[in-house]
């Protein structure tokens, strides 16, 4: 029986470490202020009657939880921020949360647990547009709304396209748009790409590139390299880059990858020989903090701090407060998300999917970033992009746009005719 | 990546993590015959655990890595005492299991301790590039690294070649029983082996992690390190650095001619065809079957 | 005949979401009888299960807007089946861990061309399949497909259990035993090994065509090595070399997850937002289930179909024992 006990005592242990593992972190978690964000003084919750439950499926774990748990946190803020201003039609609003780990099939499981089970009145997320698409169908079926807050393909207001799902986030062709018309501007013409080899990172290339060919007749490609997906080494790629002697390189890349390849690139001084452009989000930034990749072209979605509204700061300054980093773009997205949603509940007057889908459909409601209308034909909410160079930046202790560009989505959206071209008939 | 030198050059770094991790799987099979799917786990608690001694240690680097080395020895042989000792004679699939459950664990723990968001590691290598000749880029993290790769796979190597716990280890893993009737410590060459063996991977882990950053999904280097040890032989330490550089400098390769999408499953085609054809590998010990 | 009452007491008692969860149990439990006739009875271990999932839903997506859904299943089946006998040739020469690597090796290369043959033909976010149709029988709710699948588990049950009864079976544990022997005394081993590849992954492949059926949607990152690991995990846990323990398994690895979501929601539905509870609600999940499935397979190594002979046994002993038999005990 000695076998036994030393099973048990192996077991035991076991457990004690998941325990303790879970003791030390709560410990240094600090106590959380209540604060509203957007400072909008509340009516006490106690005159609210049931509730209504939305649900918010992320990826909260694998390699894009830098995506989807701060777009969960804006999710979270944004509900309680809602129930602090006296709920909806008398009813306080909440969050059931599921982990998709942007796997197609979890986030349908989790979907369809949150609807039938659940009854969610309303979907947010996912963090990635391969779970998107397979939501919209989903969706579709039961007749919810889905708000997408970070899937940015194309696809997603196109060839997969619902009534039921609004597209809450710029998407792909406005940032290849956008960041094109910003290089258009400037004088360089010998340009090199690095980029996942995945049909993503192609995409994005050939986006950019596409509308940089119409604008620069002399344009030069001069190295084109392509890494793997999830990769970490990108030194032979970066000498290469460096070896065709570009002056701009351009690097789509995202969360843990973005982080390596910028880390490599500074040992080459890539920052200081070329012009880098790529999509640095908040939390890549503050991961970095000083030195960061200052002198990069950066394009973004939401930058907290370049947007223009009273309301943003407050949301930053609740965000940070709460969670202790600050917004990143995908939080930002995830707040107008909610608000959007809850405008769409008060003019219909009714939390009935088809009803708050076809209220918005070509709707202008209020949110943290101003007052956003989604497009009729594709729902695609009309927001700007982002563009400008890094620097240091003081107050935030990592580098943020400066010299900012604001691409106003009317110059960088397909036109209605181009979107429902791709649309299912 | 056009001339071969370069190439060559750009591929020992990738090798030398192979080839840590690649040894901790050798170490750990050659004792016990076990199959561990945790390794590249393993490698992430490693770096994780960098990371936490350096905070503690006030970003003293050398002192950071000797805790490392310290508290990486001691987790190891605590895995085994706690894993995998009360299972010993259980059936290969159950302990391939068991490791399995190992890595799920760090992957579920690690985001616990340090959350979900990148973590950088800070180090007093540079990694400004040093030109050579022959078009070779080089920096001070990339010949560190190659370095401790060799030392401590050598230390391994020596390990197993001088001393009598590496006979007794070779000893245990082809027959237990037969071993610990000559008086060979069975449990304790084998938790010995599991200490080197995470002792690597973190070494490993550490490596990496200062070249990229740390978050909780970096797992996939034990995975990719398969193929190089069954290339070098699953039972030897040559072997494993062998079919590193092979491994590394075909990857490359494969990533300048097909695209950088190809590097993994052309490592596992290559894996497949060795098994195919020279299933002991380059280097390893061809199995007997006893009727 | 207590499968049969389970069985119906959740079509008439559960609600459409525990149907849809008893569903995903059966889909595994095909599955997992596939693969325990391969890995269980034959001894060949095998992490490619994924893969062959892969390919059953992978065809059913190719066959089924054609053909309709007898058609797509049957050809997952035939493909799966094909895909079998083609790794079954490793098998003959690899032993042990060695066939483990191939089956790994399967696994890394059938994911990557199906990732490549999907994100080429543009279908970033994979296929979604339209309603099924069994003849004149629309199978639109999670209920009828309930129907089916507990009729299809019924099947693939009883022709597990003439296999492993017949000539087949007494072969398959001939080489599992020792195949060096099994050659010895008779056994035509390269083709009882093929017959359990080809048998286990026809199994497998009907399984993933009737999941991408149900779900109506197919896409490469579903099939991952963790889901591989699940169902070896399934066949340990229940039982291998056992019918019943195939079930039992699939039915204690699919639902567990969801058990334990269903917990922690209701345990921590009181955690304030941006807690170290509801932050790492995913891990401790996952930290649960793995904790779970090492107390598997630390105490029940043996599986879950050994457990009613042991509890009796232990039973006996403790009745009838004295301090010395109990130190014999103890010694072997």
């Amino acid at each position: 029986m000695n076998g036994t006990r030393s099973r048990w005592l192996a077991l035991l242990l076991a457990a004690l470490v998941v325990g303790a593992a879970a003791c030390k972190s709560s410990s240094t978690s600090t106590a959380t202020p209540q604060v509203t964000s957007t400072g909008v003084t509340g009516t006490p919750s106690a005159k609210l009657s049931g509730t209504i439950t939305v649900g918010a499926s992320t990826a909260l774990t694998g390699v894009y939880v830098g995506l989807g748990q701060p777009e969960f946190q804006g999710y979270q803020l944004a509900v309680e921020d809602l129930n602090a201003q006296g709920g909806l039609l008398g009813k306080e609003v909440k969050l059931v949360s599921a982990d998709d780990a942007s796997q197609p099939s979890a986030g349908t499981t989790n979907v369809r647990h949150m609807i039938t089970d659940e009854h969610a009145v309303a979907i947010f997320g996912p963090a990635t547009s391969n779970v998107t698409a397979a939501l919209e169908s989903l969706v579709t079926q039961y007749k919810v709304p889905l708000f997408s807050a970070a899937g940015t393909d194309i696809s997603v207001t196109t060839t997969n396209f619902t009534k039921y799902m609004f597209e809450m986030i710029p998407n792909t062709v406005m940032e290849g748009n956008a960041i094109g018309a910003y290089m258009c501007q400037q004088p360089y013409t010998r340009y090199a790409t690095i980029a996942d080899d995945i049909n993503f990172g192609h995409s994005k290339v050939e986006g950019f590139l596409a509308v940089l060919k119409k604008c620069k007749p002399d344009l030069q490609i001069v190295k084109q390299e392509w890494t793997r997906f999830g990769g970490t080494n990108f030194e032979p790629y970066i000498s290469a880059v460096l070896g065709a002697n570009p002056q701009v390189v351009f690097a789509p890349f995202y969360a843990g990858e973005m982080l390596a390849f910028t880390k490599q690139a500074q040992g080459f001084g890539l920052f200081d020989k070329v012009k880098v452009v790529a999509p640095y989000d908040t939390t890549p930034l503050e991961a970095f903090g000083t030195p960061g990749p200052a002198g990069a072209v950066d394009y973004q979605h939401a930058p907290f701090y370049a947007i223009d509204t009273p309301q943003i700061k407050a949301f930053a300054q609740a965000y940070h407060a709460k969670y202790g980093d600050w917004p990143a773009d995908e939080s930002v997205t995830a707040y107008v998300s909610v608000q959007t949603w809850a405008e769409g509940v008060k003019k219909a007057g009714t939390f009935d999917g088809t009803k708050v889908a076809d209220a918005l459909s070509g709707a202008t409601v209020p949110t943290i970033v101003g007052n956003i209308t989604l497009r009729a034909c594709d729902h695609q909410a009309e927001l700007p992009m982002y563009v400008g160079v890094l620097a240091p930046n003081a107050s935030y202790g990592f580098d943020t746009i400066t010299n900012l560009y604001v691409a106003q989505p009317s110059n960088i959206m397909l036109t209605c005719a181009q979107a429902q071209a791709l649309q299912p008939k | 990546m056009a001339a071969l030198p370069e190439a060559l050059a750009g591929s020992l770094v990738l090798a030398s993590l192979y080839a840590l991790i690649g040894a901790g799987f050798v170490m750990v099979y050659r004792s016990s015959k076990v199959l561990n799917f945790a390794q590249g786990h393993l490698a992430l608690l490693g770096a994780y655990l960098f990371y936490a001694l350096s905070v503690l240690l006030h970003r003293d680097f050398l002192w950071t890595l000797a805790a490392l080395g310290v508290v990486s020895v001691a987790i190891g042989a605590v895995l085994y005492l706690v894993f995998l000792s009360p299972l010993a004679g259980e059936g290969p699939i159950i302990l391939i299991m068991i490791t399995i459950i190992i890595g799920a664990l760090i992957v579920a723990i690690v985001p616990m301790v340090w959350g979900t968001q990148p973590h950088t590691l800070a180090s007093p290598l540079s990694q400004a590039g040093i030109h050579l000749p022959g078009g070779i880029v080089t920096s001070e993290l990339d010949l560190v690294t190659i370095a401790t790769a060799v030392v401590v796979i050598a230390g391994f190597w020596c390990l197993i070649r001088f001393t009598t716990s590496g006979i007794a280890m070779r000893a245990a893993a082809e027959n237990p029983l037969l071993a610990s009737y000559r008086g060979v410590n069975v449990a304790l060459t084998a938790g010995v082996s599991w200490a080197f063996a995470v002792f690597a991977a973190s070494v490993a882990g550490t490596a990496y992690g200062l070249r990229a950053t740390l978050t909780p999904s970096i797992t996939g280097l034990g995975f990719a390190a398969f193929p190089a040890v069954v290339v070098g032989g699953l039972d030897s330490l040559p072997g494993a650095m062998v079919g590193a550089v092979l491994l590394a400098v075909g990857q490359n390769l494969a990533a300048t001619y097909l695209g950088g999408d190809w590097t993994d499953v052309t490592a596992y085609l290559v894996l497949l065809v060795v098994l195919l054809v020279r299933p002991h590998g380059l280097f390893g010990r061809k199995e007997l079957v006893r009727v | 005949m207590v499968l049969v009452v389970v069985a119906l007491a959740v079509l008439f008692r559960a609600s459409s979401y525990d149907i849809y969860v008893a569903n995903l149990a059966i889909l595994a439990a095909v599955a997992a009888l596939g693969l325990n006739l391969l890995t269980g009875y034959t001894g060949q271990v095998s992490v490619g299960n994924a893969a062959f999932l892969a390919i059953g839903a992978y065809t059913a997506v190719a066959v089924m807007a054609r053909a309709g859904f007898i058609l797509g299943v049957a050809a997952a089946a035939l493909a799966t089946a094909a895909a079998g006998f083609v790794v079954g040739f490793p098998s003959l020469r690899l032993r042990g861990l060695y066939l483990v690597l191939s089956t790994l090796a399967l696994q890394f290369i059938v994911a990557f061309a199906f990732e490549k043959y999907q994100t080429q033909s543009g279908a970033i976010a994979g296929y979604t399949l339209g309603a099924t149709a069994l003849g004149p029988m629309h199978l639109d709710s999670d209920r009828a497909w309930y129907v089916l699948l507990v009729v299809v588990l019924a099947m693939a049950t009883y022709v597990a259990w003439s296999l492993v009864r017949s000539k087949p079976g007494r072969a398959w544990i001939a080489i599992r035993e020792h195949d060096v022997e099994a050659a010895v005394i008779g056994v035509d081993v390269t083709r009882y090994k093929l017959l359990a590849f080809v048998i286990s992954s026809g199994f497998v492949g009907v399984a993933g065509a009737l999941a991408a059926a149900y779900t109506k949607h197919v896409s490469y990152e579903a099939y991952t090595l963790d889901l591989a690991v699940a169902y070896v995990a399934m066949i340990i846990i229940g039982g291998l070399a056992s019918i019943v323990g195939s079930i039992i398994g699939a039915a204690i690895v699919t639902v567990l997850p969801f058990l334990i979501t269903n917990a922690a929601n209701s345990w921590f539905a009181g955690a304030a937002a941006g807690s170290f509870v509801q932050r790492n609600l995913p891990f401790i999940n996952a930290s649960t289930y793995a904790l779970l499935v090492l107390v598997f397979l630390m105490f029940e190594p043996r599986g879950l179909v050994g457990l009613p002979a042991r509890v009796v046994s232990a039973a006996r002993r403790a009745r009838g024992a004295s301090p010395g038999s109990a130190a014999k005990q103890g010694v072997i």
